[in-house]
């Protein structure tokens, strides 16, 4: 199985975005021991349009990105982080720049033990 | 979030629950704000050590009399059950029963293991455990180091399922998932649930006691006897027959709502047993709501009342005169969010005025979906009591005190009442969960405040020669302005 | 070392290294860590350390990183400096000595860096690596006083004749190390030496500062802190001795002996100050002869402890006491070289030779009893195991109500005494023993 992060963000520039209210993830892969974007993946309904939050629309996006091992977004509920961990995907609310969170990841010891562990 | 004993793991308290540890306000603000789902944890720029959930799931499993623990760890965290053991013989010895040391093997993890695994280590631990315990079944609790580098501990296990012919129960309980420790109780009690429990063959007159130690065990016994039911206490110095019956029992009842709640509320969800969802019964309105919540489960109002009619009245002429005695007595109140809320309460009923409650953390509901019944009851009275939100951090209590400066300083947990006692200000520790158990507990309670207050030479010397490990400065500060705004 | 290991008697790395650094005076320690760590250490200390727990800044009041899954994603280090700066405004110190635990040495914090960077700006701040898995309580002790030896002590120090540093006994493993450590200073200073004891009440920072210009390091432990006393040689030239932990007269004797040697104190000063410090260790113990014999106080025994006490206790049982030691267990792991270094030390005066085995697990000390005692199974002469006595730890009370004998906590866990300033070491050390393992005889009477 690939490394892949799945970011929540709508410029593309910083992870700025809500796990409900993303109309989209980036999907970045790890290639070379650095993290690229492979693709732009839509979400077709967002499951935060306001107060209600619908359940099934939570987990249709949580299975669109089951081939995820990370998911990041500005901020995640708590519910959604539990739905994530039964599919053993980590989720966390984080900000900042997408670049230097992803060197920081590259770097880190989950993709360094992965990369043991293929060998 | 329904109780889901298909899954391997139980959620954290911060996942299931909404559980913060940083806060700061009121009792009504932060109820409000937890029953609107809106209330949002305070993250600290500095921190001191807290607890472990693996501490909490470890000592509470180690406590059942024929079970035994393997810890899959670095032998320093199973180095906690030197502590159990100190608990497990004073309970043996108030039982009567021969003393028997706690039944604990570690996997001693070393830096080697963390490279190459150590799932051979847990296999042979394992068998290990049931060669020389025979117990009737075996909890493998997990740690830090083997959760980062991700041994397969439900894989090893389910390897030996065949070859050990008892439970064998995966702990999931490492101390990096939860900043709430409490996570612990639910880890191992996901892990009985889960594997121990067995679906009720019949009905009994049994009450689950989910508690600690027991040490009202015979009070409590007699009580339930009035009301035609007996007690099984869960977990410690029960057995794992007694654990895999509890799904036939009449009623589960819990002595706090933190401990209580995942097993209380699981068995009602798969087994239909009814989980008492009260007051804790610390005072006089803890054992009201408790023993009614009994007998509302069990049929039995009537017998409650009566009994409940008869001990005020028994107690009332001498709760005049403690009453009396601790008039005017300042006191801050510094536990876990059941007791604490609860014990507030027992203060007031003491005629002490309460100045704080600081609680380790706060669930903002419990898992039958409520806001906790002792919050929720707090912020009903009429006074909006100041309360704070963290977890054992010293740092803050100590600010607190030393700007509240009440007569008192009521906490439960060990390594924070000491830091009170240095500063000069008496300090009452409750380590004994019934310390105001019901009635009678009360009285015993007041007393015990007033020798407390009556000599107060040992705390006023150390005060006068310690030296404190702060800064003047940090003392001069606003006492939670190292806690971040909540992110929104 | 062995694969797993029931019922720990000691702590890991980290647990060894905080309670080392909060036993050094005005030091403060600073976790780098998982939040239960040091809440787990506390427990233990309350459970095994004769009722001490923490001190200045210690047990709950730790600071800590309390490092999250998250930080485990992400990396611990920004978090850490964090901690680092405002640890350094809230809590008031002469040193901030920061370690570090399992979770942030797996994922491989870049925690020197940090502590670079402080440095730098004029922090007193040092650092060990002291991940749990590393090791157990006794190892800390050993990582934290080899950092100080390379990190704190000022090098290059003229070496002053008769200063002496010593070391060996292991803060709240050894329940007694207040006392322990003050009495053998109390000896060596009566010898003229002027002592550094690092965990003392008379100890402080500054003085620690300056133990490079030592001419002699003086070991009481075949094992904790001789990699130390080694690192030490090899930065600041001071030599060193290796003694085991001298208890009761004939061990103190022998201490004094080698320490003056070392030192070039003339032999017959050292052989005046003994004769003279016996004679009053006779003097004292001539009144409790009587009820010694009448009452038939002698024992045999089963002890039971770790490389330091294993060793003195036995010596002194036999060689100074007159009890009988039958076997002798040494429950930290040793590995084979260890193993053979210890069991050559009973070549005991007394010509008593106790069977020594090597045993981490508790549950397994009865056994080993069986297979060097013989059972009784009807004969008609028997030498039983009694009257007996089993001077061990408080978890070996099961064992000694089994077999019917009197038992006395020493090595750790300490669960059932209060110890403030009671030290076994030296002359008056030995009567302290006496007084508790005879009170544990007459407990009942």
């Amino acid at each position: 199985m690939s490394f892949k992060i799945a970011i929540a963000s709508s410029d593309n520039q910083t992870i700025n975005e809500h796990f409900g209210r993303a109309r989209h993830f980036l999907i970045f892969d790890l290639v070379d021991s650095r993290f690229t974007l492979a693709e732009v993946r839509e979400i077709a309904s967002p499951h935060c349009g306001g107060v209600q939050h619908d359940a099934a629309a939570v987990e249709n996006i949580v299975e669109l990105l089951s081939d995820c091992r990370l998911v990041l977004a500005s901020q995640i509920g708590p519910r959604v982080i539990e739905l994530l961990r039964i599919k053993e995907i980590k989720g966390y609310a984080v900000s900042g720049l997408i670049d230097q969170t992803l060197a920081r990841l590259a770097s880190s010891y989950e993709v360094k033990n992965y990369l043991k562990n293929l060998e | 979030m329904p109780i889901n004993i298909q899954n391997l793991e139980s959620p954290t308290r911060e996942n299931r629950l909404g559980a913060i540890t940083g806060y700061q306000g009121t009792i009504k603000d932060l109820v409000s704000k937890a029953s609107g789902c809106a209330l949002k944890n305070r993250e600290r720029l500095f921190s001191q050590t807290s607890a472990c959930s693996s501490g909490c799931a470890q000592g509470h499993l180690s406590g059942i009399r024929d079970a035994a623990i393997v810890s899959h760890a670095p032998i320093g965290c199973a180095a906690d059950s030197i502590g159990s053991n100190v608990q497990n013989k004073w309970g043996n010895k108030v039982r009567n029963w021969e003393n028997q040391n706690v039944k604990f093997i570690c996997t001693n993890m070393t830096e080697e293991d963390t490279v190459f695994g150590a799932a051979n280590k847990l296999r042979e631990a394992i068998r290990e455990a049931y060669r020389r315990y025979r117990p009737k079944a075996i909890f493998v609790t997990t740690s830090c180091t083997s959760a980062v580098i991700g041994e397969d501990i439900n894989g090893v296990i389910d390897e030996l399922r065949q070859e050990i012919p008892v439970p064998l129960a995966p702990v999931f309980c490492e101390g990096f998932r939860s900043k709430v420790w409490a996570s612990g109780f639910d880890a191992a009690y996901h892990a009985i649930l889960t594997w121990i429990v067995k679906p009720p063959e019949k009905k009994t007159n049994n009450v689950n006691m989910i508690n600690f130690r027991g040490s009202a065990k015979d009070a409590i016994t007699n009580i339930f006897a009035r009301f035609d039911l007996k007690p099984v206490f869960i977990a410690p110095f029960s057995t794992i027959e007694e654990l895999s019956r509890i799904s036939e029992s009449a009623a589960t009842i819990s002595i706090c709502g933190t401990l209580g709640g995942y097993l209380g509320n699981g068995l009602e969800e798969h087994y239909g047993v009814p989980y008492v969802k009260s007051l804790q019964p610390h005072g006089i309105a803890g054992m009201d709501s408790w023993l009614r919540g009994l007998g509302k489960a069990t049929g039995r109002e009537e017998k409650v009342e009566e009994f409940i009619v008869e001990e005020k009245k028994r107690i009332a002429p001498e709760l005049e005169e403690i009453r009396a005695q601790l008039h005017g007595k300042t006191a801050v109140v510094g536990m876990g969010p059941s007791f604490g809320h609860n014990y507030v309460r027992v203060l007031e009923e003491l005629g002490l005025e309460v100045l704080w409650g600081a609680t380790w953390h706060f669930d903002q509901q419990y898992d039958h979906g409520t806001c906790p019944e002792s919050s929720l009851k707090l912020s009903s009275a009429e006074k909006d009591l100041p309360v704070s939100v963290c977890d054992q951090q010293n740092f803050e209590i100590l600010n607190l005190l030393h700007k509240l400066k009440p007569d008192l300083y009521v906490s439960r947990h060990g390594g924070t009442s000491v830091w009170s006692t240095k500063m000069g200000i008496a300090a009452a520790m409750v380590a004994d969960e019934y310390s105001a158990f019901g009635y009678q507990g009360l009285l015993d309670f007041g007393y015990r405040l007033i020798d407390t207050l009556a000599n107060r030479s040992l705390a006023k010397n150390l005060a006068a020669r310690i030296e404190l490990p702060y800064s003047d400065w940090w003392l001069q500060q606003e006492t939670f302005s190292l806690l971040e705004e909540a992110v929104i | 070392m062995p694969n797993f290991i029931e019922r720990p008697r000691y702590f890991c790395a980290l647990g060894g290294a905080m309670e080392t650094i909060t036993a050094l005076p005005g030091a403060i320690p600073v976790l780098h860590a998982a939040p239960g760590c040091a809440g787990n250490i506390t427990w233990t200390q309350n459970g095994g350390s004769g009722l001490q727990v923490g001190g200045y800044c210690g047990a709950l009041h730790v600071p800590c990183s309390n490092v999250q899954e998250k930080e485990v994603v992400f990396g611990g280090v920004d978090r850490l400096r964090e901690e680092i700066r405002h640890t350094l405004d809230i809590i008031a110190g002469e040193l901030y000595f920061v370690i570090t635990g399992c979770v942030t040495e797996i994922i491989g914090d870049d925690v020197r860096a940090v502590i670079n960077q402080f440095r730098e700006e004029g922090v007193p701040i040092i650092h060990a690596e002291t991940g749990g898995f590393k090791g157990n309580s006794y190892y800390g002790y050993e990582l934290v006083l080899q950092s100080l030896f390379k990190n704190y002590l000022t090098k290059g120090l003229e070496k002053k004749k008769n200063k002496v540093n010593l070391w060996g006994i292991v803060p709240f493993m050894d329940v007694f190390w207040r006392g322990n450590l003050e009495g053998l200073r109390l000896l060596l200073e009566k010898l003229g030496f002027e002592v550094n004891t690092f965990f003392t009440q008379d100890d402080t920072l500054p003085e620690i500062q300056k133990a490079g210009s030592a001419a002699l390091n003086i070991v009481v432990s075949d094992l904790y802190g001789v990699e130390a006393a080694e690192l030490f040689k090899e930065i600041h030239g001071t030599p060193f001795i290796v003694t085991p932990l001298p208890v009761g007269p004939s061990a103190t004797h022998e201490f004094l002996r080698q320490a003056g040697e070392a030192a070039g104190i003339d032999p017959a000063t050292v052989e005046k100050f003994v004769t003279q410090e016996k004679q009053r260790y006779y003097k004292y113990l001539e009144p409790l002869l009587e009820g010694y014999n009448d009452l038939d106080l002698q024992r045999h025994v089963i002890v039971i402890g770790d490389a330091n006490y294993a060793v003195s206790l036995t010596k002194f049982l036999a060689d100074d006491l007159g009890w009988l030691p039958e076997l002798v267990v040494f429950s930290d792991p040793l590995n084979e070289t260890q193993q053979q270094l210890f069991s050559q030390r009973f070549d005991l005066e007394s010509g008593l030779q106790p069977v020594v085995v090597f045993e981490t697990d508790t549950s397994e000390v009865i056994r080993h009893f069986k297979q060097n005692w013989p059972e009784f199974h009807g004969q008609k002469y028997y030498n039983a195991f009694a009257p007996g006595f089993v001077l061990g730890s408080s978890l070996d009370r099961e064992l000694a109500l089994s077999l019917g004998a009197a038992h006395l906590s020493v090595s750790f866990p300490v669960a059932n005494r209060a110890i403030i300033d009671r030290g076994y070491t030296g002359f008056r050390g030995g009567l302290r023993l006496i007084e508790d393992l005879l009170g544990s005889c007459i407990a009942a009477r």
